[in-house]
């Protein structure tokens, strides 16, 4: 029996390496400003865009399991988004429940209700389902527009201020756990399966159905998750938060990190939170930017800055390898044979 | 009781009958041929078959169960999977992710499990990775597992869709023209292999084929379709003898 | 009954603003399988220009019309050369992307230079109304209406009876035997953009003029509420684009008559949703089965 060690440590590429120390330099960083929040060194308002920072990451990796993995094309993530925000802002502001609970209901009706859209838009292919997401969201929209709960136009004030960057953090964290697992699983090769050919899919004893309403599902619940922190860190919402615009902006996170990587939608969503607050000069150049961004990246790498590659596949980590390594002894590792590998 | 009887299927598109009153009896270790010229129909009665179709009329049973209108996953799980004319692998996606993802309907655990990487997930997974791994042994395809399933030889892209097709479990296997394309040798090594993969996991198979020689060695009954319509049915024997067979489409060069 | 046939002008009038955008979209779509995001905003384009050769040129209504379309149309045509043809042979879904940046970048060009605030329109004609048993008819909207029904006139005999509408309808039916039958297939696919980009443009221009105030951000709606016109007609059939605008109209006029005004907007998307599930081809369009 060979020895197969999760990480083959002495034949790491210089890509590998680097991306080692980009990863492990990262997380340093993580740690520091962790420490500099906890303290209160870090000031006020770049606080304030790292909990921005880490809704979008939300955002943009729950998008990527409709638009991404599963292949689907969403053009209404901000629909979802309003529903969770104005739910769990509505709960908070009358009945003033605990804030996670708030959270997770604003998250369950986005989720529902990208069930009930889910389930006959779904039949709907390519950019057909584009322009009914996008049409979706314009409806939520008016709607919100329209109730008197809402607040109509005027929006929704004095929102308590709930949302932390711890809670951002830990929940960013945890969305990418969920989605993470859940892609690394049969269901997860289901999604992919569905983006690949759904016919071949189908023929493989896939629900194609299913699985793109619980793309759906999923990803409007974490939607509307990040639509409660917002909510909860901005104190104040109207519909005019959750146009078209705030859906494209989610997408051109996912599109610039790689339709297909989670480890590229969270760098996208700060590096896209980030750098306009650097470049706060040019704030009325942001949305031209974005545009150049979407063009720019289809004509010379419609992939995105990352594909659809994880950042444990630059590590070098074999899956494979790991799972084998977690019962070695059941007799998982058969010789395959003198096969030269 | 047969695994496989199709009584009086036809299929229509508008006012075409593309299929008109097919019928069919696989029984278990049956190996079964269906021919005829293009545009006969051949295709069509596999995907009514498997769901892709809907049919117009008639009566498809798998194991005594009547089938037609199910979804096509739901005829996989059944226990009847296909290969494609036109190859439909996962072009983007390993030759390893290709297997897996067939073995979909085999993993029990749920979402839940997956999430929070409960112990069924971990046996499923292992489990799957074994069977992976056997399956792409016995195809010769272990080598390629970590290329791009576009990347292989056309050949062994043929034989990778007929092993993602037996990771579905099935009990009948339907293959769409799996020598297209092929050269003489090819098609000799995929005759032997279509044998002894029937053998090796107890299948009844059902496929359409253009080239005589594979039909002719490896089928016991061959079914002649023409225009939709079945013009005979017998042993590879009896249908190079029938008139109205070589009338319609052998001719003369093919015998 | 006054009441209605008077919602009923208003609608048409306006359907037919739809109807003229909607037709950009339904031949793009139907010619190369792109829902062309940018056209909104070729609209738009189009009004502006209008609004600075009346304003600053003196030029009056019809010249006005004529090089707001020539100059959308030339608009049209570099952005299918610059962002789409190079994308010709990718997916679908990267060409969508695309379309939508085109569509951001030029509503937000716009933004910059024209600031956001809106902009009455010169007034070319005096308005004058008409009444007709009951039922007012202003001169704008006569005019609307004459000037859409021609340019369709026009756009029907381009299409079916010249060499080049023959061409088009060729390639929206099989691109790759087209080229093999000596087609050019660049050159059909830059005209089909400049066809639609006009006709965009002049229902810019005839928009400026009805509701007398235009802004950057007028593309938007109504370009997608063309595009739902497009494929409640039908996507890729031309009668079907005008058929779709009318009623998409006529529908939004009630829905207002009927509730509050702030609604108008989630009605063209219900009219969507509900068609694309009920009947996904469009109300003239043929279903399509994907071979297997």
């Amino acid at each position: 029996m060979r020895k197969e060690s999760i990480l083959p440590l002495s034949g790491f590429s210089l890509r590998q390496k680097l991306t080692w120390l980009a990863a492990v330099l990262m997380g340093l960083m993580l740690v520091a400003v962790n420490v500099g929040v906890y303290r209160g060194t870090v000031d006020f308002y770049f606080t304030g865009v790292l909990v921005v920072a880490w809704i979008n990451v939300i955002l943009a990796v729950s998008l990527n399991l409709i638009n991404g993995f599963t292949g689907q094309f969403s053009l209404g993530h901000a629909g979802f988004m309003a529903v969770g925000a104005y739910v769990s802002a509505l709960l908070t502001i009358h009945l003033n429940w605990p804030f996670p609970v708030v959270l997770l209901l604003g998250a369950l009706v986005a989720a529902l209700l990208g069930f009930f859209i889910g389930l006959p838009t779904l039949r709907l292919r390519g950019d057909y389902l584009a322009i009914a997401t996008l049409g979706f969201g314009e409806i939520v929209r008016v709607v919100l527009l329209n109730l008197d709960i809402t607040g109509g136009p005027r929006g929704l004030g004095g929102i308590f201020p709930k949302t932390t960057f711890f809670s951002a953090e830990v929940l960013a964290a945890l969305t990418i756990i969920v989605i993470g697992n859940i892609i690394r699983s049969s269901h997860g090769r289901a999604f992919i399966a569905v983006r690949e050919d759904e016919i071949a899919a189908e023929a493989m004893g896939i629900d194609t159905t299913r699985y793109k309403v619980l793309a759906f599902a999923i990803g409007a619940a974490f939607a509307g998750l990040a639509g409660g922190l917002f909510a909860h860190h901005q104190m104040f919402i109207d519909p005019r938060s959750f146009t078209f615009q705030r859906s494209i902006e989610i997408l051109v996170m996912v599109v610039l990190g790689g339709l297909g990587s989670i480890t590229g939608s969270v760098i996208a969503a700060f590096v896209l939170t980030i750098l306009p607050e650097a470049l706060r000069g040019m704030a009325e150049y942001r949305m031209i930017v974005y545009a150049l961004l979407l063009i720019g990246l289809m004509l010379v790498r419609p992939q995105g800055l990352l594909g659809t590659k994880e950042l444990r596949d630059m590590l070098g980590i074999d899956r494979v390898r790991w799972l084998k390594a977690e019962q070695p002894a059941a007799g998982a590792l058969k010789s395959h044979g003198g096969d030269g590998r | 009781m047969s695994l496989l009887e199709v009584r009086d299927l036809t299929m229509q598109f508008g006012g075409l009958t593309a299929v008109d009153r097919f019928n069919l009896n696989l029984n278990e270790g049956d190996i079964v041929g269906l021919i005829g010229p293009n545009g006969a129909g051949k295709t069509t009665v596999f995907n009514c078959l498997t769901g892709m179709y809907a049919p117009t009329s008639g009566e498809i049973l798998l194991s005594g169960q009547r089938i037609n209108g199910l979804h096509p996953y739901e005829i996989t799980r059944l226990g009847m999977a296909r290969t494609f004319q036109n190859i439909r692998l996962f072009k983007q996606l390993t030759v390893y992710d290709n297997i897996r993802i067939a073995f979909h309907s085999q993993s029990r655990y749920n979402l839940a499990a997956a999430v929070f990487r409960l112990p069924q997930y971990a046996k499923d997974e292992r489990e799957i990775l074994e069977k992976t791994e056997e399956l792409l042994e016995i195809f010769g395809l272990y080598e390629h597992r970590n290329e791009i399933a576009s990347s292989l030889p056309y050949g062994e892209q043929r034989q990778l869709e007929i092993a993602r097709a037996l990771a579905t479990n099935p009990k009948i296997l339907l293959l769409d023209e799996p020598a297209a394309g092929m050269n003489p040798q090819e098609t000799e090594g995929l005759t032997n292999l279509i044998r002894w993969v029937k053998e090796r996991f107890g299948l009844t198979v059902f496929l359409i084929e253009h080239d005589m020689r594979l039909v002719m060695k490896l089928c016991e009954r061959i079914v002649v379709l023409d225009y939709g319509i079945t013009i005979a049915e017998g042993t590879p024997e009896e249908i190079q003898n029938d008139p109205q067979v070589i009338e319609a489409y052998l001719g003369e060069e093919v015998l | 009954m006054q009441e209605v046939i008077q919602q009923l002008v208003n609608g048409i009038s306006l359907g037919s603003i739809y109807g003229l955008i909607a037709l950009g979209y339904t031949m793009v779509y139907g010619i190369i399988r792109l829902i062309n995001f940018a056209h909104g905003d070729i609209y738009m384009i189009g009004a502006f220009v209008g609004y600075f050769a009346i304003r600053n040129f003196n030029l009056s209504f019809l010249p006005a019309l004529l090089v707001a379309m020539a100059v959308c149309a030339a608009l049209g045509t570099a952005i299918e050369r610059l962002a789409y043809r190079p994308l010709r042979n990718s997916t679908r879904i990267a060409a969508l992307i695309t379309a939508i940046g085109v569509s951001f970048l030029i509503q937000n060009a716009a933004l910059l230079a024209w600031t956001p605030d809106p902009r009455s329109y010169p007034d070319v004609f005096p308005l004058r109304t008409y009444e007709i048993g009951g039922v007012f008819v202003d001169n704008r909207q006569i005019t609307i209406l004459s000037v859409a029904v021609a340019l369709m006139v026009v756009l029907h005999y381009i299409v079916n009876f010249t060499q080049i509408g023959r061409a088009m309808r060729a390639v929206a039916i099989d691109a790759d035997t087209a080229r093999l039958m000596g087609i050019d297939v660049d050159r059909v696919i830059s005209f089909t953009f400049a066809l639609g980009s006009a006709l965009a443009a002049a229902a810019g221009v005839l928009v400026g003029i009805y509701y007398n105030r235009i802004e950057p951000t007028m593309g938007a709606m109504p370009g997608l509420k063309a595009f739902v016109a497009a494929v409640l007609g039908g996507i890729g059939v031309i009668p079907g684009a005008m058929l779709g605008g009318l009623v998409m109209g006529v529908a939004e006029v009630a829905v207002v008559a009927l509730t509050a005004s702030t609604w108008k907007d989630a009605v063209a998307f219900a009219i969507l949703i509900v068609i694309l599930l009920v009947k996904p081809a469009g109300l003239l369009g043929r279903q399509v089965r994907e071979k297997v």
